[in-house]
């Protein structure tokens, strides 16, 4: 007995009903007799969002290639939807089964965002389950997370039972495999828990006591039951040989990235100091081009998506774009299939790869300085010239494009009023040179696009140590950048600072945010990452609530010898390499590139097999 | 190049109906072209797939009925369109036939419905008959223009009624078309009105689209 009659009610009322019933072309459907383990991938956001990861479509159909294992898909409902849910009392259920999850196995949650936390909490509410971890005796549900934001996973610690850190390939297998022989054998959750602690890559918070200091900082975080002291992300050693699906759920409704995926590389090679990707995804390792190329094959044939993208957090880096390149391009005009190509950068951005992509498609052109002046720029290791960004610009108007995006950020450590200015100038000079280009596209003008983020400090990165800029300074800063910009030519976006500002208490808090996330939760937080759902109001509430500063997190330097929420979390990359980064940083000077010559980050200790590939 | 006209038949049930035309047509471009048959595409700039769906049913409703039309550019046998379709389309999208359109789609006058409503059949019944007995039935059509008053009463025949415990099946034709088409759930929101209540469930199933002499749209 599904939900489907009680849904049949209820979705001719809500806005794009397909959202929520499945039934999608390569949704994987299974007798539950069939199989030992239910999991449920929560994807703790709208359809549109979570259908257009990469990681969830890999570990999905990596499950489900599994007979065993029935892997379903679940995501935030709207806020019409979750209204007449809880209205008629429909538990959130998984869309191939339309069965409740709370009847699963295992639930499981991707966490790509510091504002999505919220979300996970009302999608755990939503299902019919206690929220925190210590209510839920029973072995089933078990509730795991894994995803970036799992690398300080601390403000969710109260509500999960394990985290996957690092790559989730071996590591979700080697959990649910130890599930099933639990399941068989009986044991209670905490002998599951114990065991799975003992899993390398997987956290769970509730076997490690953290202690603090009067100042409100950690002292010791102290294993018990035999837990590891520290826990090391898993990674995929030889990624040239790692599963990838050649089939996707092909939505019915458009969502945010509607084409077939190729994943290129893992990892980013050059260690921008503000990045948290650069860092906790290292090493650096790419897949060889025939195998990208029949990825590519197998996806286009199974899905008829019309357009590919090469994705990756640096695809200008991949060593063999070049013969990748000419290998897709051999089919892909043939079989009216476009080619995209995200992420690239300025510096490796040719006239040949130019040439290439708008044989393709002319869509405007996007680039990322990140800081307005060269000193700043070295101050977070984005080595990139102005000439170079420039000679990209002309290189692109030569061949006929017209409009620029430049993605900067605001209150990177160090930075001073001249550095605000300097992103006005540098936009300038772009609208400058295109004027001043006797072979520019004819009849057109330019259009540049400003587009200024907060700075966000991360976990794992050399910036983990720096204060973010309080919202007064930010909104200064966005006053004055405002001000330097003279051209028509050049139209400037801003971010607001207030959500910033939490994502910055959330990605370096501890777990006193535990209580925190859970009281903005009750007051009605429930898809923070919606501008139209969001209420910092709620936050603040919450905050004092609890008695807690947001700025003892956002704000507030730290030391190199502090004790990080997240020090027994272990990514390969040393806390030493960080600290010597982050001084570099103060001192304006550069690293090299992985490609160039290896810093020694500690990366490479993630080898543990007996063949170790170099991450360069 | 040849350029040979197909027009598709296909039904649209059970869970496939919550996706939108709009969806839908996107749907239906990716299964032609994971079918592997020789698409037409139009010769201009920006070349795209040839597809066009006559009167597509709206969401939230099921039909037997849809049709598409596309261009091949080499003789396919039917059956064999028919089912390099159906290897490559989502669950409750199926393709019952494909043969040269015959028929323009303005031709279309008519469309027919079972409609079940899951209620207090006897009570809705009466008010059934009480609303058939106006003159005229006035509602408000929401189109392009904006909102626009109507008379349906004319557009609306009611062929026939099934009265079961908890359940009342009604056939219905209606006005369809590109001039003037009526959605039959203008006439049971009216009828919803009368009853003072929403029914439980209510399935809409398109069975037919007919030219004005009765004749299917071909």
């Amino acid at each position: 007995m599904n939900l489907y009659q009680q849904l049949e009610g209820i979705l001719e009322k809500v806005q794009k009903p397909a959202r929520y019933v499945g039934g999608e072309l390569h949704s994987a459907v299974k007798d539950p007799v069939d199989v030992a383990v239910r999991f449920a991938f929560c994807f703790p956001d709208l359809y549109e969002i979570g259908m257009s990861h990469l990681g969830m479509k890999i570990l999905y159909s990596l499950k489900n290639a599994r007979e065993d294992i029935w892997c379903e898909r679940v995501f935030a409902p709207a806020a019409d939807m979750e209204n007449l849910m809880r209205e008629r009392d429909i538990p959130l259920y998984g869309l191939e089964s339309l069965e409740p999850i709370r009847d699963f196995d295992m639930i499981g949650f991707t966490l790509q965002y510091e504002m999505c936390y919220t979300a996970v909490l009302n999608m755990l509410d939503l299902a019919g389950l206690p929220l925190r971890s210590e209510h839920r005796t029973a072995l089933a549900p078990i509730v795991m997370a894994g995803g970036p934001c799992a690398c300080n996973p601390e403000p969710l610690s109260a509500f999960v039972d394990l985290f996957v850190l690092g790559e989730g390939e071996e590591a979700n297998l080697e959990m649910i495999d130890l599930y099933g022989r639990a399941k068989a054998e009986g044991w209670s959750k905490a002998a599951y828990l114990r065991a799975a602690s003992q899993i390398p890559g997987i956290y769970v918070p509730s076997l490690y006591e953290v202690r603090y200091n009067a100042d409100g900082t950690v002292q010791a975080i102290e294993p018990l039951d035999g837990a590891p002291p520290k826990v090391t992300k898993r990674i995929i050693a030889d990624l040239d040989k790692v599963y990838y699906p050649d089939k996707f759920v092909v939505p019915f409704i458009g969502i945010v990235h509607d084409r077939a995926m190729v994943e290129v590389l893992r990892g980013c090679l050059r260690g921008c100091r503000f990045c948290q990707a650069g860092f906790i995804y290292r090493p650096f390792r790419e897949k060889e081009h025939a195998t990208l190329n029949k990825n590519a094959l197998d996806l286009a044939a199974s899905t008829g998506y019309e357009e590919i993208s090469l994705t990756s957090l640096s695809t200008s880096d991949y060593s063999q774009i070049q013969p990748l390149l000419t290998d897709l391009l051999g089919w892909t005009e043939g079989e009216r299939v476009n080619l995209s190509l995200p992420s690239l950068r300025v510096d490796s951005f040719s006239p040949a790869l130019l040439e290439q992509i708008a044989k393709v498609r002319k869509s405007g052109l996007t680039f990322a300085p990140e800081a307005g002046t060269q000193r700043l720029r070295d101050v977070i290791n984005k080595n990139i010239t102005e000439e170079e960004i420039l000679a990209t610009c002309r290189t692109a108007f030569l061949g006929g494009y017209t409009s620029v995006k430049l993605y900067f950020m605001l209150g990177l450590p160090t930075e001073t009023m001249e550095d605000v200015a300097g992103i006005a100038d540098l936009a300038q000079r772009i609208v400058d040179m295109f004027y001043q280009m006797p072979d520019r596209p004819k009849g057109k003008g330019v259009q540049v696009t400003i587009s200024a983020a907060c700075f966000v400090p991360k976990p794992f990165t050399p910036f983990q140590f720096e204060p973010q800029d309080t919202m007064a300074a930010f909104e200064e800063k966005q006053r004055h950048l405002r001000g330097c910009i003279r051209s028509k030519k050049i139209s400037y976006k801003y971010h607001d600072s207030i959500t910033s500002t939490l994502e910055a208490v959330l990605a370096r808090g501890d777990r006193r945010l535990c209580d925190v996330v859970e009281t903005a939760w009750e007051k009605g937080s429930h898809l923070d990452g919606w501008e139209e759902y969001f209420s910092p109001e709620r936050w603040k509430k919450a905050f004092a609530a609890h008695g807690i500063d947001p700025a003892f997190y956002a704000n507030r330097q730290r030391t190199y010898d502090e004790v990080m929420p997240w020090d027994h979390l272990d990514y390969g990359v040393t806390k030493s390499f960080l600290i010597g980064e982050n001084e570099k940083a103060h001192m304006a000077r550069t690293t090299r590139n992985c490609r160039e010559g290896c810093s020694a980050c500690g990366a490479a200790s993630l080898y543990t097999e007996e063949v170790l590939p170099p991450c360069r | 190049m040849q350029m040979i006209p197909v027009r598709i038949f296909f039904e649209k049930m059970g869970r496939a109906k919550y996706t939108s035309h709009l969806d839908t047509m996107r749907t239906m471009t990716r299964a032609f072209k994971r079918s592997g048959l020789p698409l037409w595409y139009t010769q201009g700039f920006n070349p795209h797939l040839y597809c066009t769906f006559a009167l597509p049913i709206a969401l939230g409703c099921e039909s037997l009925c849809e049709t598409v039309d596309l261009r091949l550019t080499e003789e396919v046998p039917f059956e064999e369109v028919v089912f390099r379709l159906n290897n490559s389309l989502p669950p409750g999208l199926r393709a019952t036939g494909a043969a040269p359109p015959e028929l323009d789609a303005v031709e279309i006058a008519l469309a027919n419905y079972a409609v079940t409503l899951r209620c207090d059949a006897q009570h809705w019944s009466g008010k059934l008959d009480e609303l058939l007995d106006r003159p005229v039935i006035e509602v408000t059509k929401r189109t392009k223009k904006g909102d626009r008053l109507i008379d349906i009463r004319p557009h609306v025949e009611l062929l026939e009624r099934e009265i079961l415990p908890g359940e009342l099946r009604l056939k219905l034709r209606c006005a369809a078309g590109n001039a003037l088409n009526i959605n039959p759930t203008l006439f049971l929101q009216k009828l919803g009105e009368l009853a003072g209540a929403e029914p439980e469930g209510t399935r809409i199933l398109r069975t037919s689209i007919t030219t004005k002499d009765g004749g299917d749209f071909l």
